[in-house]
Order: structure tokens, then sequence, then C-alpha cells
């Protein structure tokens, strides 16, 4: 069965924002879409969307390549992406990738045995005041991401929580109010 | 304080409006945003204005693109064609990718009304009845904001068929990047959006002759278009009182790097380093040597009193050699090896290259990531920073879009300040400064 | 036209012209890899950067002056990518600063830092783009290295970083290599396949220094492949054909025309010691610009196999070799038991107008009716007055009933064209304009510029507006219908095709201004239908481009060898026969007590059939003139790789003539040109690229020779010759028998089954196909160049064991 024949009805909203002859301009959707529920995007699935959007596998590969959300190969269940870019860097992001490296025993690439975890280096998030920045999935990021904050992340996320579920230690600033100012 | 343009937070003629509620309860629904004067501008241009005149008001505001090129916003719009019986598009230009900016993530997430009204405004102007938000697909929060505050507007009459009875029609939609820096780059964010792979296309023809769909298109930033909605409220005076010369209105300035209280400060154009760091940002948590004053393309300034004095607009910062870029100060600290800071800027650039041209995509990310990496490692040879520096040449001015001249420029503002740096590198093996962790 | 200078020069060129092309057009050079004819300008490699500078208007309306009263040049302040910069009034460009020096140096070296130096193995090498411009343009300070032994070896790039290492043996399909490594990122492949035949089956896969060129679609689609190789600046994507087979400075390179269909591309024959292995396209911009067909460039390789140096004669049931003597004393012996007037005389469809003259004249020296040339179709295209693909161009509508990708590939393409609404480029100094800005990437196709008929669904028909899918034998229905619409009147039915479509393609037919209506064979194969579009034409005001299943058709049709009573070619009835160049079904040797055949090869049908073999020449080793289905006369060059005694037509026909004892009209290509000239007034020389040759033609269409059967044998670019090499046959894969699948049905097939079809041509297999977009009742089957748009009758044997 075809990832998309269940949900026509979504498809149908997704067509709606872009002028019906230009069908492809729904390749990055419909690929977030692949991406999001089965952590990566296959050749079946590559096939199955330039079939919808009415272009060939090898555009919507081109496309897809381009960026660095679609993954070519299988994700865990949490695929989290560590900023690595100045900012963060200044906020130790380095550290904390090898940290996360060595806690998980994983390199880019690969999926924890257990089929939790992978990770992906990936830059700036635009959050460089809340750095390191680990951004979980296609979640909501996770900011100020210390020692005690990052175990309390994967120890929630091993624990089956929702990532809002989770509570993490320590302060972490929006200093972007006026009355903070 | 009274006098002359508004230079400083601290004029008490200056009044935040951008990011008045930005933070605050709610602040991302509808009722809340009309009931703090909500697209009253939108009903004002749209009942008592013509686009011209809209057009006319930004001209006269000084308005220039928050984006990082700082284009004047009316000339922009009075590019686009009249009476052409085509379908115009808007743009904003949520691809907020540049490392140090992070200012309008906030008033996506916190203030959509906000940029829902500044499209409004600008579609009506540029005659554009379709808009399309392209905002990066990993602000996962401000999308889902978004996407609810387009729909209550839509429940509300103020998107959709005549709107305030005017007889304008606007429909909004969002579309969501998917990690590619070159999207911001309005040529590029239009191919993507049109589902081609995001290399930037040619210019001529302009986007408004020619963009997204092949149609008549304007593409602005965020907080461009947030701009124009006080604008039109408050008038273009208003607007121009604050800042000097060509740099007018307000700016949100971003903080990161070790400051006490890194974040976004909404302030007038024209503000000092000194008083973003040490009066809103709260001073540095260590020593500091170096300002990267506008986001990561910006060429690296020396944290000196001559740099803290200036003040941060167009004009005063290309006179110290750099650029007002996005306005995305970073804090570079004394103990951070400046070899090891830019060679991460220049990894992150080659990272990004879209490969398209080849200075590029071998020169940027190909050859200067390996060159620096190698510098980096300890592994530079006498000569390299020359090399380099012809290198730079070689690239500068010559790719096919700005990107390559980004990564060229901070690369040149390192060696400009802190050659020595580089040249410790090259002759000890190893960084001038060694800083312990910086992971808390 | 706007006025400029460049350097020195002043030039003058049309509006809208690239700066590059301006550079080009005043003599001067400028490097380039990016840019390539007929594609679009992108701007991508940076190499063309030059110094711009433009005057500008004051104020007041007027140019603002410098000190010595001339307009002030205010130059760009960055250096401008030539191909992408459009020329202006005034403008000034530097194609000579140190600056641009030093920026095409440093291009060079950055294109050089990660394409490896293995131009010794390269089959590029030598004629590679990057290798001359690097020569020309690289780092004009030349940088060395000491080796170990002492000796000083120079440096391309300053910096020795290991270069990208990627896939070097990636195989596109069976004709085509790529090598990563050495690619360039100039995009060219990628561009052509979207813009010219409007697929996009390459792109870019990955970013930045990582990009490479990758497909899904695997092996790329043959039709029109091969030209990426040809545009490839370098040794990138490569001709499997030829891979490893010479150096490029060893070839033999003869400029000609290829004859495998009737546009007759310009190629080039690349040949070492006497054997072809290399087709390149040969721009001609007005017939195939710069491309080929896959079959015109890959479908060489028979040339090489088995060819006959000596006469073959029949001793004792077996073909031997024997000397020409030898030969002559059979024939004589043998040809005196014939009436003349009972002997045949037959010609292939690439034979030229010489040999065309030589065999009709002939034929009148005899007093035989029984002449012909190979895929002569019913209705002789002659009669339909020949139009250019320009004319095409310059259409506003067309009517498209048969399969142009393999009936005329080349004219598929300037159907992409039509599509697209471009007219051809001004011409400059160095002709074509390299970078022609009326060109963008994905140029939208006009569909309603286009409706398109045929038996199955073409590859055409993605891109009309209006389709349809006629049942074999119906077209003269469609015609009819066409007719009625367009006069108003009530339509007749058309098996396949609903009212609404031929409605349509009527209305859209009228309401344009300038129309043209291309017909294939099917069309030509049914002189009624053929009377019909060339009414249609007449009445309505449209060009017609007819595609005749002979390459030559207009060419011997004109030289005379059109039959009108006798038996033609492939049709019994004469007592002796001489089949030069090709050889017919084998029931059209029936009857006939002496079978000459003069072939480059033994096919399956000589070797069971002939009584005598003469050793000839195939088209590409020709010398002789041939006329396209635009009525262009264009001139053959021999390519130096007949067997010494092999013969060309005129010889071959002189040679039993000669044993006959009869008048020989021509002994020579130059002879039967004179002929030629004198009655036709065809020209004795012919500039490089050929010349509209037009007379007016009127035969009768021979209402004879319909078999009518249910099996339609369908248009295919590839000719049953060139299956005989491995590498084509791999590439086409199995042949599939296509038939709807009620049809299938009632006949107990099912998809997949393989079976053997037994057909005029001979017994082979078959893999049935169910197509359930074509007529019920008929089965279709590719025809490789013989029936092609006939109907035949045929056997179907299902082996034991069934189903595959």
């Amino acid at each position: 069965m075809g990832f998309f024949d269940d949900k026509q009805d979504w498809l149908e909203i997704v067509f709606r924002n872009y002028p019906p002859e230009n069908r492809r301009a729904a390749v990055m959707p419909l690929l977030r879409k692949v991406q999001q529920e089965e952590g990566y995007v296959s050749e079946e699935r590559i096939r199955e969307i330039a079939e919808l959007i009415g272009t060939t596998p090898t555009q919507v590969r081109g496309v897809m390549s381009f960026y660095s959300y679609y993954q070519a190969v299988p994700t865990g269940k949490y695929h989290l992406q560590v900023c690595a870019t100045l900012s963060c860097k200044l906020a130790g992001a380095e550290e904390l990738w090898d940290a996360l490296r060595a806690e998980l025993g994983i390199g880019p690439g690969e999926v924890t045995p257990d089929g939790l975890f992978s990770i992906q280096k990936v830059e700036c998030l635009g959050a460089c005041h809340v750095g390191p920045v680990v951004q979980v999935n296609d979640e909501p990021y996770v900011e100020c991401v210390t020692k005690e904050r990052l175990k309390a992340l994967l120890e929630g996320l091993r624990a089956g929580k929702r990532l809002e579920e989770i509570e993490l230690p320590g302060p972490c600033g929006h200093h972007v109010r006026e009355e903070e100012a | 304080m009274s006098e002359g343009p508004i230079v400083s937070g601290r004029d008490p003629r200056f009044e935040r409006t951008l990011y008045a509620h930005v933070g605050k309860p709610d602040a991302h629904t509808l009722d809340y945003y009309l009931s703090h004067g909500g697209y009253e501008a939108a009903k004002k241009a749209l009942t008592q204005m013509t686009p011209d005149e809209v057009i006319e008001e930004v001209k006269r505001s000084g308005l220039r693109g928050r984006g990082g090129a700082g284009f004047p916003t009316g000339l922009k719009w009075s590019f686009m064609p009249k009476d052409d019986g085509q379908q115009h598009y808007i743009i904003m230009n949520a691809d907020e990718s540049e490392p140090g900016s992070f200012k309008d993530r906030y008033i996506l997430e916190d203030d959509p009304h906000q940029a829902i009204e500044g499209m409004i405004l600008a579609g009506y102007a540029i005659r554009a009845t379709k808009g399309y938000i392209y905002i990066r697909g990993e602000y996962r929060k401000g999308y889902d904001r978004l996407v609810a505050a387009i729909e209550e507007a839509y429940a509300r009459g103020f998107l959709g068929k005549n709107l305030f009875g005017s007889g304008f029609d606007f429909d909004l939609y969002v579309h969501r990047g998917a990690g590619a820096y070159i999207c911001g780059e309005e040529t590029a964010l239009m191919n993507s959006l049109e589902g081609f792979r995001g290399n930037p296309r040619l210019k001529p023809p302009f986007p408004a002759q020619k963009g997204l769909f092949g149609k008549p298109t304007t593409i602005n930033n965020v907080e461009t278009l947030a701009s124009v909605v006080h604008i039109v409220a408050r008038g273009a005076d208003w607007f121009a009182s604050m800042g000097y010369d060509k740099s007018k209105g307000m700016k949100l300035y971003q903080v990161s790097g070790p400051a006490k209280r890194p974040g976004v400060y909404e302030l007038p154009m024209g503000t000092t380093f000194r008083e973003l760091i040490f009066d809103w940002a709260g001073g540095v948590k260590e020593p500091i040597k170096a300002i990267i004053p506008g986001g990561s393309s910006t060429p690296m300034l020396p944290f000196t009193d001559e740099i803290l004095d200036t003040p941060m607009d167009y004009e005063h910062l290309a006179e110290k050699g750099s650029m007002l870029g996005t306005g995305g100060v970073i804090l570079i600290p004394e103990s951070v090896c400046v070899v090891d800071a830019i060679w991460n800027l220049v990894r992150f650039y080659g990272h990004e290259s879209c490969g398209k041209c080849t200075p590029c995509r071998e020169g940027v990310a190909g050859w200067l990531v390996k060159l620096l990496g190698q510098l980096e490692r300890g592994q530079g040879k006498p000569g390299d920073l020359e090399l380099i520096e012809d290198l730079l040449d070689n690239i500068e001015g010559k790719a096919f879009c700005p990107l390559a001249d980004a990564a060229v420029w901070p690369v040149r503002g390192a060696l400009r300040h802190f050659r020595h740096e580089f040249e410790h590198h090259i002759e000890e093996g190893t960084c001038a400064v060694h800083g312990g962790s910086r992971w808390g | 036209m706007v006025r400029l200078r460049i350097n020195d020069r002043e030039i003058e060129v049309p509006e809208g012209t690239s700066v590059l092309d301006a550079v080009f057009h005043a003599g001067y050079d400028v490097p380039y890899f990016c840019s390539e004819r007929y594609l679009s300008p992108v701007g991508a490699c940076r190499m063309c950067l030059v110094k711009v500078g433009t005057p500008r208007k004051g104020p007041d309306g007027e140019w603002i002056k410098d000190e010595d009263g001339r307009p002030k040049i205010f130059w760009f302040p960055k250096l401008m990518a030539a191909c992408t910069t459009r020329v202006s009034e005034g403008m000034v460009v530097d194609t000579l600063a140190d600056e641009v020096k030093k920026a095409q140096a440093g291009m060079v070296e950055f294109t050089l830092e990660n394409h490896p130096l293995d131009c010794p193995v390269c089959d590029k090498g030598g004629a590679c783009e990057l290798q001359d411009r690097a020569y020309e343009y690289g780092l004009f300070e030349k940088y060395y290295t000491e080796t170990q032994n002492g000796l000083k070896s120079v440096l391309y790039t300053r910096y020795a970083f290991t270069r990208r290492h990627a896939d070097k043996h990636h195989k596109l399909s069976e004709f085509i290599v790529l090598d990563r490594e050495r690619c360039i990122h100039c995009k060219r492949c990628v561009r052509y396949f979207e813009e010219i035949p409007g697929e996009e089956v390459l792109d870019f896969i990955e970013r930045g220094v990582h990009t490479f060129i990758g497909s899904e679609e695997w092996p790329l689609p043959t039709g029109f492949s091969g030209n990426i190789t040809d545009i490839c600046p370098v040794g990138a994507l490569l001709d499997l054909t030829a891979r490893f087979r010479a150096r490029n400075w060893e070839f033999e390179r003869t400029p000609t025309f290829d004859l495998t269909d009737a546009a007759m591309s310009a190629i080039w024959v690349d040949s070492r010691s006497g054997k072809i292995e290399r087709i390149r396209a040969r721009e001609h911009p007005e017939l195939n610009e710069i491309w080929i067909s896959d079959a015109a460039r890959f479908g060489h390789g028979w040339t090489k196999e088995g060819r006959l140096s000596r006469p073959l004669l029949r001793k004792d049931g077996k073909l031997v070799e024997a000397s020409f003597e030898e030969a002559a004393a059979f024939l004589a012996e043998r040809l005196a038991a014939v009436k003349p007037e009972a002997v045949g005389l037959y010609l292939a469809a690439d034979g030229t107008m010489e040999e065309g003259y030589a065999f009709a004249e002939a034929a009148r020296v005899l007093g035989t009716p029984h002449y012909g040339f190979e895929n002569a179709t019913r209705f002789p295209v002659s009669t339909l007055p020949a139009a250019s693909f320009i004319d095409l161009l310059a259409s506003e509508f067309a009517l498209v009933v048969g399969d142009p990708a393999e009936e005329m590939p080349v004219l598929y393409l300037r159907l992409q064209e039509f599509l697209k609404g471009i007219t051809p480029a001004p011409r400059y100094f160095h002709g074509t304009p390299i970078a022609d800005l009326r060109l963008e990437e994905y140029m939208p196709r006009r569909p309603e510029r286009l409706a398109t008929f045929a038996a199955y669904p073409t590859r055409l028909f993605a891109f009309a507006g209006v389709s349809g899918v006629y049942a074999p034998g119906s077209v003269a229905a469609l015609f009819q219908a066409l007719l009625a619409a367009m006069n108003g009147k009530r339509l007749p039915e058309v098996p396949g095709v609903p009212e609404e479509a031929v409605r349509e393609a009527a209305g859209r037919f009228l309401e344009a201004e300038a129309r043209t209506i291309v017909v294939g064979a099917d069309v030509l194969e049914d002189p009624e239908a053929a009377e019909l579009a060339g009414e249609i034409a007449r009445a309505k005001g449209a060009h017609v481009i007819a595609m005749p299943p002979a390459a030559n058709a207009r060419g011997l049709e004109l030289a005379g060898l059109y039959p009108e009573k006798g038996a033609g070619f492939g049709e019994a009835g004469a007592k002796a026969v001489v089949y030069a160049g090709a050889t017919p079904p084998a029931e059209a040797l029936k009857g006939a007590s002496l079978k000459v055949f003069a072939l480059p090869q033994l096919d399956a049908l000589a070797q069971a059939e002939a009584d005598l073999v003469l050793p000839t020449k195939t088209y590409y080793e020709k010398r002789g003139l041939v006329l396209n289905a635009e009525g262009r006369l264009l001139e053959l060059r021999p390519a130096p790789t007949a067997p010494p005694e092999a013969m060309d037509g005129i010889e071959a026909l002189a040679f039993v003539l000669e044993a006959l004892g009869r008048r020989v009209p021509a002994r020579s290509v130059l002879e039967a040109r004179t002929r030629l000239h004198e009655r036709l007034k065809v020209p004795l020389e012919l500039p490089e690229e050929g010349t509209l040759f037009r007379p007016r033609v009127r035969l009768p269409a021979r209402r004879s020779g319909e078999a009518g059967g249910t099996l339609y044998l369908r248009p295919t670019m590839w000719r049953a010759r060139m299956l005989r090499d491995e590498r084509v046959r791999r590439a086409l894969g199995e042949t599939p028998l296509f038939v709807h699948p009620e049809t299938a049905r009632a006949e107990g097939l099912s998809e997949g089954m393989r079976v053997e079809v037994v057909t005029p041509y001979g017994q082979a297999p078959a893999v049935v196909a169910l197509d359930g977009r074509i007529a019920p009742g008929f089965f279709q089957l590719p025809g490789y160049g013989r029936g092609t748009g006939r109907r035949v009758g045929f056997r179907i044997l299902v082996p034991s064991g069934g189903a595959a």
C-alpha cells in the first residue's frame, strides 16, 4: 500500500496551497510528511511522490538530497539534531556532541540498537542566545542543553515521555522581553 | 536626549513596537492582538490609502530591508508592475538562517498576527492577492503559531475575500523549508517554494518582473514587513525620527556569545554596541576580544572602545569595514581561538554552499574549508595566509550569488584584526589561546 | 541593433545578445564551460567573467560625458559573467584586463581542484574543453614542484589536497558511462534532458562540494540520451560504444549525414584503422542543431561485423568466396535465361539519388516494370510539398499524426522547441549563439499548440493538449473526421478516437494563424489519408512535414525509382532480382530463379536464398546526394572504412548490366550526378550545409501492397541491422508484442508471456505486453524499420511450457 493512499484529504489540503499547474511545489511538504512518519525517505516513497506531483523520481531525489532535514537512511525514534555553528559552539556544542556520541555509542547515520536514537550535526538553528540547542525530530527546540539538561532529556525520552512532558533542570532565559531589560 | 534623532533605547521618546508583545501570555492570539491595536494599520491602509500611497509612505520612512542587504523597501515595492493583469505574489522571508540571527523567530512565535498584518499591507501595496510565508523548517513552534493565527484570521475575515470591505482579497499560505541556508537568498527561496532544488536563479529577470511561478513577486524579511505595520500605523515621520541619515527606524538587535543576558533587543537604529552589550545585554561574562556585528557573514571587529562607541547602522559600520547585516551580534571571548571560530563559520558556509557555481563549490566548500581546517589543526605552512588571501580575491565578487562573499568577509575580517592568531597557528602548530570547557 | 565596444573593436549586434556572443562576434575569445549552444545560459561556471562598463544618462536624458566629451563609462563594481549579461548601447567590454586574467586563472584553478589529472587514459583527452582552457587560461605564472628524483613537475593548482573521490565507472545505460570524479558541474547534461527532449532524468544530487550527477531512472531512457556525451565539456560522460577505441587525434573524422531516418542529421563519422568507432552529432543549425538520435549515434556497431570483401557465389548449395571474374561469368550465364523485362532492380532506403537514377535508368533500358526502393510508401511522399523544420517553428499550431520520436527523432526535438515557442536564433560571425539569453531552464511547453494522434500513445502525448489513439487502419477516417469538423459537417466515426478530441483538434487548428501538419508512415501507407492531409493543408493553409519510413524517399522518388505498375521492393513478380543494400521479406523472392544481392554483410535471407552476393559499401562509405524530408539536398562524404573491393550501388548495378551485355547508364557517382543535373537541374556542387531542392513531383499512389493483417508494425528509430550489435540488443531488451487485454484474453495470452512471432520478415521472440490504451483486435510489434506503419499477417507461436 502506498504511503499516501489513506491521506487523500491531507494531500488535497497541501495541493491547495499551490497553483494547480504547479503541483511539484508540494514536493517539500510531501517529503516532510514521509520523513516525519517513517523517519527517512525510501526509494519507494520517492517514486510515490514523483507520481503524485507529476515529475520524475530523479527530480524528487535531487530536491530531497539538497536539504539537511530529509534522510535517506532510517533514523531512530528520536533523531537528535545538534546545532554546531558558532554561537552554540561558544556555548559548548562540540563537547555536547562528543558527549552525546559517547553516551549513545553511535555516529551520524547510525541508530542505537534499541532503535531509539540517531544523531546529526546541523547548522545554525536560530537560537543563538540559548545554546547549545538540540532539536528532536520535528519538535520545538530543546535549549540551553547543559550536561544536566541533556541527561534529563535522554532519560525522559528513554522513559517514553513526550518532549513537552520532560522537565529540564536549571534556567534558560529568553531575554527577549521588555520587562526583563 | 529629547532632540535630534532617536539613537538610544534610553531616549524617553523611544517606544518598543516590534517586540512590544513578544513574551506576553497569549500574545499570539487574535484576541490579544486586536485588543492591542491589531489590524488597525491594515484597515487604515485598505480603506483610506491607495496602494501607491502605502508605497510612498514606506519610501518616505526610509525603511531598508532587515534581512541583511539593506535595500530600500519602498523602492523595491515600486519595481512591481502596475495594472498588468497578472497574479502578483508577496513572500515573507522567514528562513532566518544566518548564524547569530534569531530575531524573526519570536515575531513568528509570539506575535504572528503582526507578521500577517505586514503581509496584508505589502500585498495591498504591490497588488498581490496571494502571499507565501517561507519559514525555515526547523521553526516548528513558529510554524504552528503561524498556521493557527492564519486560521483565526480567515475565520474572522482578516484574510480571504474583501478585507475591511475594501474589495481587496488576500490569501496567505505557509511553506516550510527543510534545512538550507541558501534558501534565504530570494531567488533560491522561490526555487525551493516551487519544488526545485534551492539554487539561486539568474537576475535579471528580477523577481518583480518574473518571480514565484513566473509571476511578479516581492520578497521581504519578517522584521521589514512587521516594521511596515508600524510605519502605516504611526506614520513615516515617526519611523524616520529614529536613527541617523540613511539608517532609519527601530531595529531588532541580537546578542549571543558570553553576554550576561544574551537575547533580542529592539532599539533605535544607531544605538551603540556599548549600549546594547552593557546596558541591555547586561554586560559580558568573560573578557571579549572581538565582535561579529551583524550575523556571521559580517567581518569581525575588535572589542575596543572605538568600536563599542560605534552606532550600529549601515553607514557607521561600513566606515569601520564591516556591515549591519541582520544585527546579530556575536561576542568572541578572549579564551576562544579566532582561527577556531572562523573555521567554524567557513565550515558552515561550505556546508551550505549550493554547489551551483565554481568559486563557491570548489573555492568555499572545497578549498577554503580544507585549507582553514588544516590551519586550525596546526598543519598550516608558511605562505598559507598569503595564499588564502589570494584565493579570497579569486572568490570575492565572482560567485553567482552572495553566499560565497558571505564566506569570504568573515575570513577577511579575522585576518585584518587577528592575523597574529593565524600566524601563531602556522608557527606553533597550535592555538594562541587555550580556553577550558565551554559546556556547562 | 546595439553598438558596443569589445576591447578595441566596435561592433553591432542584435538586441538581447549576450556579452559572451558579442565577444566572439568581435573575434575575441573568452573561456566558458557551462554555456552551450541551444541550451539556456546559467552563469554557473563563472569562467567567462569579463570587465563591463556602460555609459549613463543624466537627468537631462543626455549621456554623461567624460573630460574628452565622450560618454563616460561607469564600470560595474564586479566582473560580470559574459554569458548572462545582456549587451546595451554604448557598452564597453574588456576581456584582456589583468583582473580578468587573474579571475580566469583562478577559476581554472578552482575547476582543477577536484578534477583528476587522468587525461592520458581519458577518452576526452585531446578533445577536452577543460584541457584546452586550462592551457589557455590557467595559472599564467607556472608553479613547479620538485619530485623525489629532483625532476620538476608542473603544478596545476597551488595546493595539493586529496581530490574528491567518487564513482568513476557509473554506467547510466548500455551506451553511456559517467565518471563522477571528472564532472565539473557545468550542468549541461541536466539542462539538456529537461530543455531538449523534455525528460527530467538527470539531476544534481546532494549539494555544495558533494554535488554529483545522478539519476533514479536506470537505464537512462534511450532515444536522445547520447547527445550528453557530445556536450560534456570533459570526460565525465562517455560513449560506451567508443570507449577506449582510440585517442581523439587518431580518428579519421568524416563529416557526412545520417541516413537512419529521413531527417538526415549531420554527423561526424569517427573511424580508425578502417572501422567506424564513433558517431557524433555535427552542427546543422537548420536541420538537427547539435542533436542526433541514439539510433543514429549508437547504432553503428553492425558496420564492423562480417564485412564482405569478395563476391560470394552459391556452389553446391553453399555460398563460397569467388573472384569477380567468376561472378561475372556466372551472371552472364544465368541472366541469359531471363527476359530483360522480368528482371527486378531494387535499392535500399538509404540509397543515394545517383544510385536511384542508375537503377531507374537501368530498368528503363531493360524495359522492366519491376523496380523500386525499400520502404517506399503506398502514397509517394514527394506528392506532398516539403516544408522545413524552420517552418514548423514559425507555426502556431501543429497537428501530428504519427510518432515523430521514433519516425524522425530530430523532428521530435524540434517539436519540443515549437512547444516552447522558440524561434531560430540570430547568426553571428562565430555562428550559433553560445549563450542565447532567450532560452531559460524549465521554459513552459504550451500544450495548446499541439494535437497528436497515433495508433498507440507516443512520447508526444504527454506534451499535447489534444491526443487520441486510433485503431490501425483508421487513419483515413481520422482525416475525414478532421476535415468534416473543420467544415462544420457531421463527423464520421473514428475507431478509438472520441469525437470531442477531433473537434478540439480541428477547432484549434482553424484558430491558429500558421499551422503545420506532420504525418508519419501510417498516413503515407494510406493514400486516402495522405490525400486528405494534403487537401486540408491546401484548403486551410498549412505546411506539411511528412516522415517517410525510407530515409531517402524523396531523393529516390525524384530520381525515378518509385514503382508504378510492376513488382516493387519486397513484392514478388520478377524472375531475376537484384537487391542492393537491403534484403526483402522472403516471400518477395517467390518465383525468382536468380537472386543477386549487393550487401555489406550477409543476413539470414541472403545466406539462405542468394545465388550471388556482391560486397558493397554502407552509406557511411558512399559519396552521393540525398534529399531529406524537408526537401533539403545533402551530400554524403565517404568514411575510409569500406573494404577495398566493396562497391557502391552504381558499381554493383554496372557489374550486373555488363554481364547482361547491356548499356550501362552510369558507371560513377559523378556520371550519374551529371545526368541528374541535366534532367532535374540537381546542382553539381553543394554547400556544406546542403540546399533546399523542391521540384514539383506528381506520382500516382500505389493501390497494391496493403496486406491488411492484424499485426501493426510500429515505427522505431532503431533498424533491424543495428540489432546485430549485442550492445543494442541489450539496450533495447526483449521485443514487446503489444496487445489490448481483451484481445489477449481472447487469444489466451497473458502479460509477460514469451512467444515467437512469425512475420513476413521472419521469426523472432517477443514478450506479450498488455496495453489497454490501444485498439482491441490488433497486435502491435516494433518494426525495426521494416514494414513500418503497415498491417501484416502473422502467427504467434507459444513455446511449450507457455508463460514465463
